[in-house]
Order: structure tokens, then C-alpha cells, then sequence
């Protein structure tokens, strides 16, 4: 009893505390096609990578690094070339797809190849969609190449950071040996690269769902995009941060 | 009657604290349904404006340091869920001419703060603990401060997310009482 009496006074506490710390904006996004290291450590495609695979979008770090862990320790994996990423087989033109679980405004997306800028996309301050795309030529980087995408928020110092690996066709570079890359797609409206989708199913509160995974709630389809335990209140035509419609 | 007390005292403390003004916004929302603001509505989502941006503050607080990997996929959803609901409320809000953040105001030395502090310094061993037992009482604060709105009133659009806040932090603080880090939060 006691306790149900001191939970309000108990709310009234957080948001009188909550005035005191200038609460840094938040934003949350990775390159989910072609898939970056991060989306294979989500997917299990990739094994063992630590926190990552639980939190792909969350490799935030100061702008101007030039890293694929954004210098954060656990997820030092992002930046271990020798882990036998897979590289997704591309043509010369790459439609780079950016999932955003938090969609905060945008100075630019970049793009980089060892230390040359590639491609830069200006996101005008504006806040962007829970996913964006941006085609890329990648006509004089032929062979296996690593790209770094980075997502630079326009009312923080941060930016986003993620590592895709490529093999771009027309060159002579090393055939990948690693698993089954799959095809980028044109489409900016869900993460084209996807583990195939669990048994579908009716959304079942209780029930562990991946990413990737597909579901009917209310006569429509929707693809899980952040691993979580679904619960009363999370239903998916509430919850876009779990749940994009299909 | 002492919740409901402890709600007026919250509305008149968010009234006053409503210099707090909104500089530091800039989110607009993922598509927020244009709402008219009834009643206590706007109040009632300040309050549930700082209390998710002191929610994000407790998940950065832990970032990369949990344990069990069901705690940390239930702080992840945590993170975005709340993330998005911000932003929806943000945008209300500011379509209603309200203030839009917690704003910035030095209330250094509150219980709540200790709690933060705590977060931060546990060490690997007791970082799942603390995290399971802090955040099972900030979402149960949560719920109810929904609960209590869903009492008072308040425009339909509200009154709907109210109670899906309601039911969601309820569920929140069931799935933490399974976890292990959930041992010590009764």
C-alpha cells in the first residue's frame, strides 16, 4: 500500500529531477542494406559479436571519426577487418539504405573509401523518414571494397557510423568466400536485406521476435526492424520503432 | 486521495515549471496525428516528456555495460519505443504552443539524480541489478502517472496513448520481475 501511495509522489520526483540535466537528443540509425557489419551481427548472419547484435543502431560517436565502432570499446568487433565479413555483391551504382529508429534532424549522410569522401547527401536540418536511401556510384572502386556510411545529426556534435562490405562487379578483386551476399535493392521503404522472415503468425504478446521477422496484427502485415519481447501496449500499428508495415 | 493530491501538485509544479521554456527542441515527431490538446493534456505530457527523456538518460547511462541479453533487448525496445513516443508528444505539444522538453532548470541533488548516479558508477557485477530495479520503479511511476490522467480527463487522442502508456510500462516492470535482474526489484 505504501507503495502505490509514493508512486506519484515518485513521478512528481523524475520530472522535477528530469529539469535538471539537459537531456541530449537522441537518435538512432545503421545501414541496413546492403547490409553493414552491424545489420549482420543483428541478423546472426555474423556471430558472436557482443552488444552490437542487441543494439545495431546505436553506434553513435563524436563527427569526423573514421571508424566502424564510432571508438565505443564494445563494439570494437565493427572494426576488426579480420573477421571475415561477408561482402554483398554490387554493381558500380549501390542504393545505401539508412534504418532510423529515431529519426533526429540531419546536417548530411557521407560517404567514405579508405580516406576519400565519396558521396555526400545534404539532409538540410530536416528530420528524414524511418528509412532513407541513397544511390551511390561506386564506378571507380571495383573489387572488395569497405565502405564507411556515416549519418551526421544536425543539433548534436554526434554522428552515426556503419561499415558495408562490397564487392563491387568490373573488377579483380578477391572472389568473397563468406556466405551468400544478397542483392541491394532500389526501394527505400523497408531494409531490403533481411534474414527470411520467421513463420509469420499473429502477433503474439510474450513472444521474442528478430529483426526480420513478420507478423499479422489488424488484418495488415508488419516486419520486425528492433529485436524485442512483445507486450501489451507494443502492438504494431503503435510502435513504429519495432514495427515497419509490410 | 493522496494520488490524486500528489497529480494536482504535479500539474501546478509542471504549470510553474512551464518557464522552463523549450529551446533545447527540435524533434519534430514521426507522423503524430494532429490532436487538440483538452484540459490537463498538455501537463499531463510534459511530465511524461521529461519522464521518458530521464528513461533515455538511464539507458545511455548503461550503454554497453548489461549482462543478460534479454535485459538489454528489453532496454533497446525501451530506448526506441520511448524515442518515438517523445516525438510524438513533442509535436503535440508544440503545435499547442507548450513547451517541448524538460527544459533546463538546476534541480541538482534530487533522489531521482542518486538513482542516475548509481547507474553509472555500478560495476559489471551489479550493473543488471541496478538497471532491473531503477527502471522497474521509473516505468511503475510511469504507468501511473498515465493511470491518473486516464482519470482526469483530457482529449481522446491522449486519453488512448495514455493508456497504452499505461499498459506497456505495466508490462515493462511483469517482464523485468522475470529477469534475473529482476531478483532484487521487490
Amino acid at each position: 500500500m505504501r507503495r502505490r501511495l509514493t508512486l506519484p509522489l515518485a513521478a512528481t520526483g523524475a520530472v522535477v529531477a528530469s529539469l535538471a540535466v539537459a537531456v541530449p537528443a537522441q537518435a538512432h540509425g545503421y545501414v541496413s542494406g546492403p547490409p553493414s557489419r552491424q545489420a549482420l551481427c543483428a541478423q546472426g548472419r555474423v556471430p558472436d559479436c557482443g552488444q552490437i547484435r542487441w543494439e545495431p543502431q546505436s553506434v553513435e560517436g563524436p563527427k569526423g571519426l573514421r571508424s566502424c565502432h564510432a571508438g565505443i570499446a564494445q563494439f570494437a568487433v565493427l572494426n576488426d577487418d579480420g573477421r571475415g565479413w561477408p561482402a554483398t555483391s554490387v554493381g558500380t551504382s549501390v542504393t545505401f539504405t539508412w534504418t532510423n529508429t529515431a529519426r533526429h534532424a540531419t546536417s548530411n549522410w557521407e560517404y567514405f573509401i579508405g580516406g576519400t569522401r565519396i558521396a555526400v547527401f545534404n539532409g538540410g536540418g530536416q528530420q528524414p523518414g524511418a528509412t532513407v536511401s541513397h544511390t551511390v556510384n561506386l564506378g571507380g572502386y571495383p573489387g572488395r571494397q569497405k565502405v564507411l556510411a556515416v549519418w551526421n545529426i544536425a543539433d548534436t556534435p554526434n554522428a552515426f557510423y556503419s561499415c558495408v562490405d562490397l564487392q563491387v562487379s568490373g573488377g579483380g578483386g578477391p572472389t568473397p568466400t563468406t556466405p551468400p551476399p544478397t542483392s541491394p535493392s532500389p526501394t527505400p521503404t523497408a531494409a531490403p536485406t533481411t534474414p527470411p522472415p520467421a513463420p509469420g503468425g499473429t502477433w503474439t504478446a510474450g513472444r521474442a521476435y528478430q529483426v526480420g521477422d513478420q507478423v499479422t496484427y489488424g488484418g495488415s502485415s508488419y516486419q520486425c526492424r528492433q529485436a524485442h519481447t512483445a507486450i501489451a501496449g507494443w502492438e504494431p500499428p503503435y510502435t513504429p520503432a519495432l514495427w515497419t508495415q509490410v | 486521495m493522496a494520488r490524486r493530491l500528489a497529480y494536482t501538485l504535479l500539474v501546478v509544479l509542471l504549470l510553474v515549471a512551464g518557464c522552463a521554456g523549450g529551446d533545447g527542441d527540435t524533434a519534430p515527431a514521426p507522423a503524430a496525428t494532429p490532436v487538440s490538446l483538452q484540459g490537463v493534456d498538455a501537463p499531463f505530457l510534459e511530465a511524461l516528456v521529461a519522464h521518458s527523456e530521464r528513461t533515455l538518460e538511464m539507458t545511455r547511462a548503461v550503454r554497453g555495460r548489461l549482462t543478460d541479453s534479454h535485459l538489454r533487448t528489453l532496454v533497446a525496445a525501451v530506448e526506441a519505443t520511448e524515442t518515438d513516443e517523445l516525438g510524438t508528444m513533442r509535436v503535440w505539444l508544440r503545435d499547442a504552443g507548450r513547451p517541448t522538453t524538460g527544459g533546463r532548470h538546476d534541480h541538482t541533488g534530487h533522489a531521482d539524480a542518486d538513482d542516475l548516479e548509481r547507474l553509472r558508477r555500478a560495476g559489471p557485477a551489479e550493473v543488471d541489478q541496478v538497471l532491473g530495479t531503477v527502471l522497474s520503479a521509473h516505468q511503475a511511476a510511469a504507468a501511473d502517472l498515465a493511470r491518473a490522467h486516464l482519470r482526469v480527463g483530457g482529449s481522446a487522442a491522449v486519453r488512448e496513448f495514455a493508456e497504452r502508456v499505461a499498459r506497456s510500462r505495466d508490462a515493462q516492470v511483469e517482464l523485468l520481475a522475470t529477469l534475473p535482474a529482476g531478483d532484487r526489484v521487490r
